[in-house]
Parts: structure tokens; C-alpha cells; sequence
């Protein structure tokens, strides 16, 4: 199973009377992106702007992050399973990406609600709104702010119900994310990657990879078909075991779907594979079960899954925090009890003067951890001149925002898989 | 400008004796004494140390107030930029001591420094405020400590803001910051992983940290004339919700009266909790947060003696640690007082 | 919280569908409930499975109260276990 991956990097992006990739400047016809959107009859409004790195700017109403990807040769269609998308395999052949670039979906719930209530204090409490990306100053701290972004602003009938908002709006921008991805599919790629996982070295450690991704079951049941999906499912499962190739042609997506496509877990392990280990699989965790005796299954699953893979380590990460957290030390126990070696890559908890620890829970299994913070932002949100996001923008968008308390519930870095460098340490 | 240094130790390390002198009162030395000579060849030029204060570990021990009065004596006339204290190694009386002289000096506020072994009591006990050098059981290591104790005192004197305690070498305090590193996190998985698999070193970024543990509290003797409480976190409120009590990041609790009630009655309760799906307890059973229902078949059958008349509520979903010992402090002096003798918590 | 009412003297029981976060946090007597959505019963049992089971649980959680532990430990309705 091997995957050529083609980069068309796009360094500059603007509208113009049709689209078009050349030499990295992409060219959008705008009509035709909005014409795509209102094809669902569910979308009630739609605009579409572009979002430069560097700007004054603050998207807001932020729901998710695409990254056109298309497949050349290879079964199969990018973003399998989500939106009525076929589940065929994905993972071979050939894929071109556009990169340096995302499709942004912002949907306007339709409530009015200022971005901080008035009665909160604004330096320790958290409680509220973080779907938003700052272009630049001290909060351009998600990926997303180095990104060329296409904000398309969505409104659905208000007759529609949850899912049938979701289908709507995310259908919508990955038809526009196809419509760009197309616009590089007969190119030749200035810059290729092959990823051909198969040889094995035996005298090399073989490890994988274990992401625990949340299911929002409890909230809209198994047949939903919003939150983060494996080949479009969301329900509470057993562990899906994905080549990390699927991973690239976008097996897991939603919620949010750009850190996963371009997750750096995988793209590292890939590129060090044959070099200092084996990348052998991904073994999903579907996470947030609501009794610990499924948790500890859950887990267990996943180590046993892991052995008789053949693996020797395992680097396990989560993608939200709380109680949940006690699925992710029962994944490492679990690991551990196997013989398997662990590294934990995590978030960590604010630890309130000394008051609190780092970890939930603190089981001595967790010998070897990495901290992507607590998901802080200590300095405010700087002023904008421009919102994007939505029809009807609360004035209090363009203010200052106060800074961010890393503490459960800062969900504005989500850094779930190591891209940035922002980390803690003991004083 | 010169960095005056005033060093503590023991009867041992300064030089008197052994046991047999531990009872030795404090005793203050112009210029260093014994380590404390190597320890001035190790500072920054030009530090110096001025002064060196010999305790016996004993009379510290036995007599702390009149020893930290006369270290108080010393650090008014001597007037130091810096306080080092030990290396302790692995004694404990020794570990103690300077941990109190450290704490003495940072009250007058004057920079320390001490060393010692990770599980000297001396340590364990004042983490958080000590600015302390991990050493192995004994003295073998004396020169390499000495040495980091000469540059963290510097550093001190100098006011620079100190790195962490990785990068610096000293013990952590159970403070953390938020730090940039020099590879993005992935790579540095990958890395540690690397490692662990081929045996090599590795540094965990996270301290996996106990708790502090509380000593069980004696079991009831006489459950029949014992006064029960019930307390939750499952965010249960009468419908409506008629104190507005929080979702997330609760800080107050509030109180429900059940007196008059044998069971709690569906479509009457609601939970608030937006940490789980709380449709079984608002459309079915509220008893599921909030189990009266069998709490009052016990009572009746005089399993226990009571039930105190209301119930404590608060949400607990993200709720500060700091936040929940108060209120718990709270609900506790307010049971106490009613001579409620045991509580059921349920929790989420 | 249970742990600042047990420091003051009072003995509790924790009824939790995770066992694991209170008895990892230092809770001394600690019960284990059926589902974070249900902690004392279980909506798909018949109106008198359910009450049986919610009795079963606080019955253990009374007992656990009536019980010397020397550290935190797990008491589980369904074998009237204590670990």
C-alpha cells in the first residue's frame, strides 16, 4: 500500500474570474464557490472572503477547518464516509493537497451572543465563546492563523434541525474544497511525497500510534453524523485500525478535520519510518464512554490490538479533556501492563498555586509525557478591524478579548497532536 | 560590588563532630568553613562568604525557636545578598534545619538556596518554598552540588529570573509555567519514544503527582443513631433551575430541602451538569443523582437514625480544586455543627 | 469536596460511576455507581430492577461508612466486594 502525496503550495490567494493554481498563487472564482453552497436547499445565506496571515482579522462562528485534498489515481474519495461520501478505502495511489491552505465553515447558530458576558470576570473565567481565529497578534495562536483561509460564512433555514445543519453546512465546504482541490488534480506537483509503509525493519523498534478521539454519541446518539468520524462513523466503537495513509486521504475527519488530515504524529512517524522505527498503524480510541468499566475495555483493546500488531511502542494522545482523561491512563496502563512503552502526548490541567495537579489522574504508568500546555493565552486578543463569519456581527467581536485561563475548558489552542512548541514546565 | 554569601551546616560538615555533638547550639564563624571554602572558590567573582552559621542538629531540632532567633541575629548583622544552607544529603534532622533557616532568610527577604536529597523531610515538607539542589544519599557529590548551589546563589544575587528546574538543576516546586521549547511537540514524542525503546535517557515534561491524601476518617460505630447528609455534584436543582446554579466552573453550592419528601418526584428536578447527558435524570428519575427514594426505605427501617433536611448541590465539571475544598470546608463546618455523623456523595 | 468533609472528621461514601478519578484523588471510601448518565440505577431496568439496584448501591455505601479502610478503597455493589 503506498501513497504519493503532491503539495501545491498556495503562497498567494485572491478572487479573480476563475479558479486556478499556478506557480503558488491560487486564483478563486467566488460566484461559483457561493453558487456550490446555495445548491443544498438547507443553506439560507452564504458569503465567502479571504483571510490573510498578518491581518486584522477575527473569523468567527468557527466550526471547522478543510483542507482541499483530492484523489488522482487511487480507490476512493478524500473526507471518506462524512456527507454521504462513499466509504470506499482510501490510502493508495495518489493525492494532491493544497497546502498552506484551508476552507474555514463558520455557521451562525442564529443566537445572538456576545463573544464575552458582561458579568464574567475576565481573567479567570473561561466560560466562553473560543470559535473564533485571530489572524494575527498575541492570539494568532491556532494553526490556522498561519493559514491562506477561505472563510465561508453559512446560514441554514431555521427550520433545520442539528443534523440536518450539519449535512448542510459541512457538505458545503467540502463540495467548495473539492471544487479547489480539482483545480491542481491534472498539475504536476513541484513537491511530492511517497509514503510506502510496507518493508519492515527488524532491527528497528516498530511502534503506533493510539489517538483518542471523542464521540458525540452521548449527545446526538449513534447514528449521528456530526462530531469527529472514522470513514463518516461517530458512534461509541471498538477500535478502528487505520494504515496512517488513510489518515492522509482524510479517514478521520470533522471536529476538526485540518489537524487530523495534516496530523503531525502521523506525518513524523511516516517520515521516520525505516529510518529509527516501524510506523505500523493508527489505532483509534473512540473516547467518552460513560461508565469505567467501558473505558477500561476500550483500552485494553487498544493494547491488545497493539501487540498483536507487533508493536513494541506506542505514543497515545487525546482529544478532549476532563474525566475523560481516565481513558487515557487506562490506555497507557493498559499499553504498559503489555510490555508495550508508552509516550503520552497531552494538554495539561492549570495547577491552580500548587492547589491542583498537572494530570487528572496521576497513575504512575505515565512514565514518559509530553506537554502541549495548558491552552493558555496570556496575553489579550487584540482589537480587529475585520470580522469575518457571519451575517450579523456582535460589535464585541471587534474589541479586545481578555486572555484565556488554561484551564479545563481552554479549547481555544487544542493543540492535540504536537504542532506548536508552546509547552510547560516545573518552576 | 561584592555577593555576600552566609552558609549554614551542621555540627558534622562544620567540623566539630558527630553525634556525640549534635546537641552543639548555634554557633557563627566569620568566613567559610569546611564545603563553604569550596563553595567560595565556586561563586562568580567576587562573592564571598562571609559568614558561616554551625548548628547542631539536635539543638536545632529541640530548641527552633531561640536557634532561628540567633540565625536572625546573624542574618541583621551580617546582612547577606544570599543564604545557602547544607547540602544536606539524606539527613533528616540536618534537612530540616536548613529548610528552616531558608525559610527564615526568604521571610527577611533574603534570597536561599539549599540541597538535599529528593526525600528528605526537609524537602518533602516545604516544596513549595524552597529553592532546593537534588543530591544523591551521600556526600560523594559534594563538589558537582557545591557547584550548582555557587551558580544558583549567583543567579540569585544577580536577580536573574531563574529557568526551570530542569533547565537549571534544582528540584521542582510544584509550580508550572508555560514555556516555548525548541522542537514542536510531535517531534519531541517521537523523540522520547525513540529514546525509551533504546534505552536511552528521557526527560517526562509532565510529574505524574499525588494527591495529598487525607487519613480516613473513622468508620460510624453506631449507624442507627447516626444523622446521615446527602451531598452531589450532579448539578440536581429543583426545575427551573431558581438559583441559576452554573453549568461549568461552579464556585457556589446551594442547598435543597427534602424534608417532607420520600422519594423525589420525576419532572420536579432537573440536572444542570453540562458534563453529561442528563436526560435520564430530568425525563426519568431524579433519584438517579439524588437516590432519596431508598435513602427514606433505610430510614424508615432505622438503618440509620436521620437524614439531614436538605441536600447540597454543585456542579462538578471543571470546578477549581481551590474552589471545591472551600466549599467542601463549607457544607463540613455547617454538617458538623448539626451533629450529622456521616455524608453519601454522589458524584459524576 | 468529600475529601475537605472527611479531613474535618466526617466519614463519607462516594457513589461515582468512574471509580477511578476519586480513588486516585485520595477519596477513602469510595462506592462505584452504574453510568456517569445514571450513578444510582439504571433507566433500562424495569421500575423495580432499578429500585433493587439503587438500594443495592446506597445498602453498600452505608456499609462502607460502617467500614475501616486504611486507604482509599473501592467497595462494588455487585459482589459486595471491598478492594
Amino acid at each position: 500500500m503506498k501513497l504519493d502525496l503532491g503539495t501545491f503550495p498556495v503562497r498567494e490567494v485572491a478572487f479573480g474570474g476563475q479558479t486556478r493554481w499556478a506557480d503558488g498563487y491560487l486564483e478563486i472564482d467566488r460566484d461559483h464557490v457561493r453558487g456550490l453552497a446555495v445548491a443544498d436547499q438547507n443553506i439560507a445565506y452564504v458569503d465567502v472572503d479571504l483571510a490573510l496571515p498578518g491581518e486584522a482579522t477575527r473569523i468567527v462562528n468557527f466550526v471547522d477547518a478543510i483542507e482541499p485534498r483530492i484523489k488522482v489515481t487511487g480507490e476512493g474519495q478524500t473526507y471518506p464516509g462524512v456527507c454521504g461520501r462513499p466509504v470506499t478505502p482510501v490510502g493508495r495511489g495518489r493525492t494532491h493537497r493544497l497546502g498552506g491552505f484551508a476552507v474555514i465553515e463558520c455557521v451562525d447558530g442564529g443566537r445572538p451572543r456576545p463573544p464575552v458576558a458582561p458579568d464574567q470576570d475576565p481573567t479567570t473565567n473561561i466560560a466562553r465563546r473560543q470559535d473564533f481565529i485571530d489572524m494575527s497578534g498575541a492570539g494568532a495562536v491556532r494553526p490556522y492563523a498561519s493559514l491562506r483561509n477561505l472563510v465561508v460564512s453559512l446560514e441554514v433555514r431555521p427550520e433545520v434541525g442539528a443534523e440536518d445543519r450539519h449535512l448542510a453546512t459541512h457538505g458545503a465546504v467540502l463540495r467548495i474544497a473539492d471544487y479547489l482541490a480539482s483545480a491542481v488534480a491534472a498539475l504536476e506537483p513541484p513537491v511530492i511525497e511517497t509514503f510506502d509503509l510496507s518493508a519492515r525493519n527488524p532491527s528497528l523498534p516498530s511502534v503506533v500510534f493510539i489517538p483518542l478521539l471523542s464521540s458525540h454519541e452521548f449527545w446526538g446518539g449513534p447514528d449521528s453524523k456530526v462530531g469527529t468520524a472514522v470513514y463518516g462513523q461517530t458512534r461509541l466503537s471498538a477500535p478502528w485500525i487505520l494504515h496512517p495513509a488513510e489518515m492522509m486521504d482524510g479517514a478521520a475527519s470533522q471536529g476538526t478535520s485540518w489537524p487530523l488530515i495534516n496530523n503531525p504524529l502521523v506525518m513524523e512517524l511516516a517520515r521516520r519510518h525505516g529510518k529509527d522505527l516501524n510506523f505500523l498503524a493508527t489505532i483509534i480510541h473512540r473516547s467518552n464512554w460513560g461508565g469505567q468499566s467501558e473505558m477500561e475495555l476500550a483500552a485494553h483493546r487498544d493494547a491488545q490490538a497493539a501487540v498483536l500488531l507487533g508493536a513494541q511502542g506506542a505514543i497515545i494522545t487525546t482529544n478532549i479533556r476532563g474525566r475523560r482523561f481516565v481513558e487515557v491512563a487506562a490506555t497507557v496502563k493498559a499499553c504498559e501492563a503489555e510490555g508495550i512503552k508508552t509516550v503520552l502526548l497531552t494538554e495539561e490541567e492549570d495547577t491552580e498555586d500548587g492547589n491542583a495537579t498537572p494530570l487528572l489522574i496521576n497513575d504512575p504508568a505515565i512514565v514518559a509525557a509530553v506537554s502541549t500546555g495548558t491552552g493558555e493565552v496570556s496575553a489579550p486578543f487584540s482589537a480587529v478591524q475585520r470580522v469575518l463569519g457571519g451575517r450579523e456581527i456582535d460589535l464585541g467581536w471587534y474589541a479586545e478579548l481578555p486572555p484565556l485561563a488554561g484551564r479545563y475548558g481552554a479549547h481555544h489552542i487544542q493543540d492535540h497532536y504536537g504542532l506548536g512548541r508552546q509547552s510547560c514546565a516545573d518552576f | 560590588m561584592s555577593a555576600t554569601v552566609l552558609h549554614y551546616l551542621n555540627q558534622f560538615f562544620g567540623g566539630i563532630g558527630g553525634e556525640e555533638v549534635a546537641d552543639l547550639p548555634i554557633q557563627v564563624r566569620d568566613g567559610p568553613v569546611g564545603p563553604g571554602r569550596l563553595l567560595q572558590r565556586k561563586l562568580g567573582p567576587p562573592g564571598e562568604v562571609v559568614a558561616t552559621i554551625i548548628g547542631g542538629d539536635n539543638y536545632v531540632a529541640e530548641n527552633r525557636d531561640r536557634a532561628l532567633e540567633m540565625v536572625r541575629e546573624a542574618l541583621n548583622h551580617y546582612q547577606p545578598d544570599v543564604v545557602v544552607a547544607g547540602p544536606a544529603f539524606d539527613a533528616g534532622r540536618y534537612g530540616l534545619a536548613c529548610a528552616e533557616v531558608c525559610l527564615l532568610a526568604q521571610e527577611q527577604g533574603i534570597s536561599a538556596v539549599t540541597a538535599m536529597y529528593p526525600e528528605n523531610p526537609g524537602f518533602t515538607t516545604n516544596r513549595r518554598h524552597l529553592l532546593c539542589v537534588p543530591t544523591g544519599r551521600s556526600a560523594t557529590d559534594m563538589a558537582q552540588i557545591v557547584d550548582r548551589l555557587a551558580s544558583l546563589a549567583d543567579k540569585l544575587v544577580a536577580h536573574e529570573e531563574l529557568g526551570s528546574a530542569e533547565e537549571e538543576g534544582y528540584l521542582p516546586r510544584g509550580i508550572r509555567r508555560s514555556v516555548v521549547r525548541a522542537k514542536p511537540g510531535a517531534e519531541r514524542a517521537v523523540d522520547m519514544l525513540v529514546a525509551r525503546l533504546s534505552g536511552q535517557p528521557f526527560v517526562s515534561e509532565i510529574p505524574v503527582v499525588a494527591y495529598d491524601h487525607v487519613p480516613p476518617a473513622h468508620p460510624v460505630v453506631n449507624l442507627a443513631s447516626t444523622r446521615l447528609a446527602i451531598v452531589t455534584s450532579g448539578g440536581l436543582v429543583p426545575r427551573g433551575n431558581p438559583d441559576h446554579l452554573v453549568s461549568a466552573f461552579a464556585q457556589l453550592f446551594f442547598r435543597y430541602s427534602i424534608a417532607d419528601q420520600s422519594a423525589l418526584v420525576a419532572g420536579d428536578w432537573e440536572s444542570i451538569h453540562g458534563g453529561y447527558s442528563t436526560r435520564a435524570v430530568n425525563t426519568k428519575n431524579p433519584n438517579f443523582v439524588v437516590p432519596l427514594d431508598v435513602v427514606r426505605e433505610f430510614e424508615t427501617q432505622d438503618v440509620f437514625a436521620s437524614l439531614y433536611p436538605e441536600y447540597f448541590v454543585t456542579v462538578g465539571n471543571g470546578t477549581a480544586v481551590s474552589d471545591a475544598k472551600r466549599m467542601g470546608a463549607t457544607i463540613a463546618t455547617e454538617l458538623l455543627a448539626a451533629k450529622v455523623g456521616a455524608a453519601l456523595f454522589v458524584a459524576t | 469536596m468529600a475529601k475537605e468533609l472527611e479531613r474535618r472528621g466526617l466519614p463519607v461514601a462516594l457513589i461515582s460511576a468512574i471509580p477511578m478519578i476519586p480513588l486516585g484523588a485520595g477519596a477513602n471510601r469510595v462506592v462505584r455507581g452504574v453510568r456517569v448518565e445514571h450513578v444510582c440505577g439504571d433507566p433500562g431496568l424495569s421500575t423495580e430492577a432499578d429500585r433493587a439496584l439503587r438500594r443495592q448501591i446506597v445498602g453498600t455505601a452505608l456499609k462502607a461508612l460502617q467500614t475501616p479502610v486504611e486507604g482509599p478503597t473501592l467497595f462494588d455493589p455487585a459482589n459486595g466486594s471491598v478492594s
